[in-house]
Parts: structure tokens; sequence; C-alpha cells
């Protein structure tokens, strides 16, 4: 398996995520510059920006039938926006800090930010209500993650623990031994798997039920930023704190191929639907869209 | 154009010593003639014109990260970067400078930089002065003070421009005031609207037209009012019509007229601010601009580069902000540097780098670096200046200077000393009619070790 370069993408400023729509014909990519793009993946052609928000946007994904857009922002507020009309449609705002985490379920039903206020709100993406403001993290939340229905959280945080939550009622569960801050964390589609990035380049894979670890993946040099599961579980994308784009075989443990094109750090990264094309958005700037052959 | 040398009647740009005291009566407003002649002719003469290319990095620098590493410091105090050996023995700086350190033999770097007021400001890189405590008519910016003693080296072209873009923080958008020296010396700032670098909301075609031409200098006599400051203002209409007539400036700054090469050797950016729109984009060609209009008569340049504030996350740490802009900053320098030199300018243009103060020791939780008023760092090239050299040091830690300080004032005394302005002599008065010095002489003078 390898990971040839399609397109680099750019924007004036870092870029902090990427998501491709549920059908891949779109890309959207979010950054410093306070802007959202939309892109065409296939041909890389830019085909829209959306401004508005006051600050970076560290976080977008697309709703189930990819009419709608939802970004988060460090002004500390989420936007949906309609795609066709590139427009705001909504802001959900509530955080007393940052906002620097960013998650939608895999159902699309609920989304999850996290915030230099140590806390983690839950959002309805149908009403934009909250669900569920989580507190106990000491210190930032740098990653969130959502089950596939929204019911459950995981959250890394920079006072260096990782938090299995349960939304409704808002308890969690820390595990322990974890590779220091987490950077990034990613659910399974199983509802059964958490996936963290740690601070000195493992990534951790965790047993929801028992709070175990029951598989290291080693490689990255420094921080793992970024992490992207494909649909069927099998393959996870990781972005880090190397320049390096990797792409692991959860079934094996084994790393599939490595692509080193960036200048810094990979701040994220997604799997399109079909899983042939990986996407990467760093703070050097770009975008780098690859064919996963 | 003021300079004189010995008994002869010609000055440095030709014009004859009639024409001097003809602009001298229109653009020197409330300066005695005599008091400059004698400032100009007790300072070393220039056979040339000189020029002055300031670059305020917005923010505030990392002086540990670029060209004082600290190795034998704790890792809460040495960061990522590893240093890398230069052109000149035993001088360091960082590893992602490798064009700087290829030509280490052109820089001077100042590892102890002081005296900064620990302001988010242009203002003391743009003046030398702390914002407190101004006399009656604000501090004048180094290029205002510049306009004003020497005037336009040709009608054609403005003393002083700035090339920042309008930005969202007033701080750093300030372009260098006028102060008390009138707005007549204010700089010309073609890329104040942003949008790219313009004469003004004129365009070629609109040159030709009176009327453009005549809404044009009502705008600027407006701006010149909403001041207060309307000292000179027949001379500023004067000028700005002679700018905006001749076409000098216009071409100065189009860069069409490069070779695309030489703009890749300089690398390219982005106009559009750097950080959050509140800082100075982070714009190559504007440090080739910087070079054409020195060429075409431009006595002082300033431009702000990028966003140095670097606090850490969520706007990325100090270390991923440093992986995007030394490079670039490192192309950018080492192009200007080498341009110059091959089209024998270098030693007529000075060039100074610098931000309003260094960075935190420690790295704080969130991977940046904060404010740090206690010592800061700056780079000069160029000018006739002596380079391959480091002045002054800081302690293990690049807490506080521990050799040689160097104040902000010491750089402006070494910069008006190139521009053969005798900072022991020449002043000008404030608008309480006191003559001002310069710089605070007593204490700040020209760098000995580069003049």
């Amino acid at each position: 398996m390898k990971l040839q370069l399609l397109h680099t993408l750019t924007h004036p400023n870092s870029v902090y995520a990427v998501a491709f729509s549920p059908h891949d014909k779109l890309l959207a990519t979010g950054s410093l510059d306070n802007t959202l793009k939309l892109w065409d993946p296939r041909s890389g052609k830019e085909l829209a920006r959306l401004t508005g928000h006051g600050d970076g946007v560290c976080g977008v994904a697309f709703s189930a039938d990819g009419k709608k857009l939802y970004s988060a922002s460090l002004d500390r507020t989420v936007k949906v926006w309609d795609v066709a009309a590139a427009a705001v449609e909504a802001t959900h705002s509530g955080h007393g800090g940052y906002i620097e985490s960013f998650t939608v379920s895999a159902d699309r039903t609920t989304l999850a930010t996290g915030s230099h206020d140590k806390s983690i709100r839950v959002i309805s993406t149908e009403s934009g209500s909250l669900q569920a403001t989580l507190t106990g993290h000491a210190d930032a939340v740098f990653a969130v993650a959502l089950s596939s229905d929204g019911k459950f959280a995981a959250s890394g945080s920079n006072d260096g623990t990782l938090r299995l939550w349960e939304v409704t009622t808002g308890k969690s569960r820390t595990v322990t031994g974890n590779d220091g801050i987490p950077h990034a964390v990613c659910y399974a589609h199983d509802n059964k798997t958490v996936i963290s990035g740690g601070n000195t380049g493992l990534i951790e894979i965790w047993n929801v039920a028992t709070a175990e670890r029951f598989q290291t993946l080693e490689g990255h040099r420094g921080p793992v930023k970024s992490l992207a599961i494909s649909h069927d579980d099998r393959l996870l994308v990781s972005g880090g704190h190397d320049a390096t784009v990797r792409i692991w075989d959860l079934e094996t443990g084994k790393l599939r191929s490595m692509a080193e094109g960036h200048k810094n750090n990979v701040y994220g990264v997604a799997i399109s639907t079909d899983g042939k094309q990986v996407a990467s958005a760093s703070f050097d700037r770009t975008i780098k869209v690859w064919a996963n052959s | 154009m003021l300079t004189v040398h010995g008994k002869r009647h010609q000055f440095c740009d030709g014009v004859s010593r009639r024409t001097v005291l003809k602009i001298g009566g229109l653009a020197m407003g409330g300066l005695s003639l005599s008091q400059l002649l004698q400032a100009e002719a007790s300072a070393k003469q220039p056979q040339r014109q000189k020029s002055v290319i300031m670059v305020f990095l917005s923010g505030g620098p990392p002086h540990q990260d670029m060209v004082d590493l600290k190795m034998d410091a704790p890792a809460e105090i040495r960061g990522e970067f590893k240093p890398t050996a230069t052109k000149v023995p035993g001088i360091q700086i960082c590893e992602h400078l490798p064009g700087l350190a290829a030509t280490m033999d052109r820089w001077t770097v100042i590892r102890s930089l002081v005296g900064s007021e620990g302001r988010h400001a242009a203002f003391q890189c743009n003046t030398g002065w702390p914002v407190a405590q101004q006399p009656p008519g604000g501090w004048p910016s180094f290029g205002s003070v510049v306009a004003k003693l020497k005037g336009p080296a040709n009608p054609g072209t403005p003393p002083f421009v700035n090339l920042s873009p309008k930005m969202k923080g007033g701080g750093w958008a300030d372009p260098g005031q006028a102060g008390f020296v009138g707005q007549a010396f204010g700089p010309f700032t073609p890329n104040k609207d942003g949008g790219g670098l313009t004469m003004g909301t004129l365009n070629r075609e609109q040159l030709a037209d009176r009327r453009a031409l005549g809404q044009q200098l009502d705008r600027f006599k407006r701006e010149a009012d909403a001041t207060g400051s309307i000292a000179g203002l027949d001379a500023y209409q004067q000028q700005a019509f002679s700018i905006l007539t001749s076409g000098q400036l216009a071409d100065a700054l189009d860069l069409s007229k490069e070779d695309p090469k030489l703009l890749d050797r300089y690398g390219r950016g982005s106009p559009e601010n750097a950080g959050y729109g509140d800082a100075g984009p982070l714009m190559n060609e504007y440090l080739l601009t910087a070079r054409r209009l020195v060429e075409s008569g431009v006595r002082v340049v300033s431009l702000a580069y990028g966003r140095w504030d670097w606090h850490g996350r969520p706007h990325g740490t100090n270390f991923d902000n440093a992986r995007d802009h030394l490079p670039q900053l490192d192309q950018g320098l080492t192009a200007l540097v080498e341009d110059l030199t091959q089209r024998g300018m270098i030693d007529d243009v000075s060039i100074v780098v610098w931000g309003e103060f260094g960075r935190t020791p420690r790295i704080n939780k969130n991977g940046g670096r904060d404010h740090w008023p206690n010592v800061g760092c700056a780079m000069l090239a160029g000018g006739g200046m002596k380079t391959g050299q480091v002045i002054g040091a800081t302690d293990r830690l690049g807490d506080h200077a521990s050799e040689r300080p160097v104040h902000f004032q010491d750089i402006f005394a070494t910069l008006y000393n190139r521009l053969g302005i005798d900072i022991n002599r020449a002043t000008v008065n404030d608008l309480s009619g006191r003559p001002r010095y310069l710089v605070d002489h007593a204490q700040y003078q020209p760098l000995r070790e580069v003049v």
C-alpha cells in the first residue's frame, strides 16, 4: 500500500482541519486564516471560501446528506453552513475559552467541542440544543471523539489524561498508563475501541469496556497530532509532529505506508468513504490529497 | 540631498545649492536650515544616497529560537531546535535559518537588545522611544525624522514609505507616526487599504487625469488636517503632486518589471495579514519592493512582517510557528542582501530586523513563549556596517543581557549615523518649540562595533 500525492492545496495560513463529504465529492478544510475552503478532491480545484469566523477554524465535518457543513473555531463558536449557498445557517456559542477540538458522531446526530475552558460541550446537530457539558478535566481539552451514536465520548487533555465519558450522565473514567498528553483521539465504528495519539509518538488502542490498552503502534517521532479511522475500521490514518502521514493496518498493527511531504505538524487527517483517498492538513499551510493504493 | 562636500556646491544627488534651499523652504517646515547643515557637516559625509529598510517582526520574535539558542538550558527552556554553524566560525544560529547561516559574514547579530517598553506595538521600533510621556505632538518615527531632515531624494519619490497593510490591531498597524515633525513627513502608505500596493485609489490611467489627481490631493489634505498637525501642508501637497505625476513610485511598486526568477529567489508568500488578520503579512515580495523603493530614491522603507506573538496552542506552539516563519524570513532576507550586493547597493542600504521584545525563557504549558521585555535580538546588515559578528550575550537561560547591553536607541543612533545624521547635534523642535535630540545621546550612541 502506498500514498501517492495527488494535490497540494493551500490556505494563506496554517491548516488545522480536513474532512471528506459523505460521497467524497467535496473536501472541506479549516485554517488559522479564519476561513474554510471547499475543494473538489478529484481535481484539486477550490470551489468556495467560507468567511465568518473571528478566529482560526480547528474542526470541520459534513452532515449525513452532505448539504450542511459544521465548523468549530477558536472564536469559541460552532457554525452550521449551507454548503450550496456557502452561507452560515446558525452559530452556536457557550464555551468560555478557545475551542481546540471537535468531532461529529458517525451517525451525524451529535457534535462535540473541547475547549481551553476545560469542558466538552455536546450538541445535537438537528436542533442545535446542548445535550451535555462534560467537566472534569483540569486543563484544556486537546482532543475529543464521539461514539457512532453520540452517546459516549473520549477526550484527551493538556492535564495529561485520557477520559472516557457517558454523555447522558456526564460520568467519566480516566484510563491509566497513557503516553502523556493525548493530542488526538478517535472512536472505532464498533464503539468498542478508542484510539489515542500520545505525546511521545505512541498510538494506543483501548478497550472501552475495560479501559485497558490492548495494542500500541510505534513509529511517529514526537506527538501524534491527528487520527482518522476508515469506515470499515480496518485502516487508521495518523498525522504527527514529525510532519509524516502514516497508514496503519488495525488488524495486524503494522504500518502500511508513510508519506513525508509536509514541512510542519500535521494537525488534521481524513480518509474518504471508499478508503481510496487520504487528506492531511498541516501547519505548513497546505492540505495534501493522497491516493491510497 | 543636503550633504555638504567642503567647498563644493553640488550635492550628493546632483542638485544645486540653490535648488536645495528652494526645496528646504518647502519641505523643512520650521527646521533651521543652518542647524541642519551644521549637523550634516559634522557627520561622516556619505557619497551616495543612503537608505534604511526596517523589517518589523510584529509580535516579538523569540531570540532564543533564532540567533541565541540555549543548548545548555533545561528542556523546558531549551526548545525544539538545534543550532547550526554559520559561515563565521564560532557563530551559531537556528537550524531553520540556513540562508542567513551561509551568509553570516554579511550580518551583525545583536543578542542583547534591551530597553523594551514591553508594549505590543510597533512604536518603539518606529521611533526608538516609549509610548509613555511623549513630548507635545508625539515622538516622530525614524522615517519621519529622516524625511524632515533630508527631504525627498528626488521629486518623484517620497522619502518615507511604509508597506504595511491595514491590520486589525492598532499597535502593529502603526506605519510610523509623524509626531511633532508634522504630518507632511508621515509615511507614504501605498498598502494602507490592503489588497496590494497601489498609488492610493489611482491607477496609471487616472494619474493623467487632473480631476482625479485633485481628488487624491484633497484626500491627503483631509488626512493631514485630521491629525491637527498641518505644518508643512503646502510642501506635502507639492510632494504628493510630484509623486503622483512622476510615475517613479508607481514603477518602483510594480514587481512585474522584475525577473520572475528573482521573485522566486525572494520567495512569495501571502498578501493576507498573518495570524488572525492583526499582523503584517508574511510576504517576501514586499522585501523586493523595499529594494526597488530605495533604488528609486526612497530613504526609509518600513514594513511589518508576519506574526511573532507565539503564546502557543491553540494558535500553534511557538515551534510550529517558528517552523513556519523562520524559513520564509530566512529566504527573503538572504535574497535581499544578495540582491543589494549584486546591484552594488549594499553599502548604501542599512537593514534592521527586529521586534518589540524577546520571549520568555520558559516554555509555557501551551507550548508557547510569552512576552519578555528583559532582552531580545536584532539583526543588522548593509549600510557599510561591519558585519560577520555577534554583539552582546545573554546568560545561560536567555533571561537577561549578560554582556554589552544594546538599547533600541543605540540602534537608532547607528541608523542615523549611516544616513549621515549626527545624533549629537541634530535636533528637531517639538510642538512647544523645544529642541529635541533624535535619541537620548547622553546615554546612547552609534554601535562602535559596526560603524
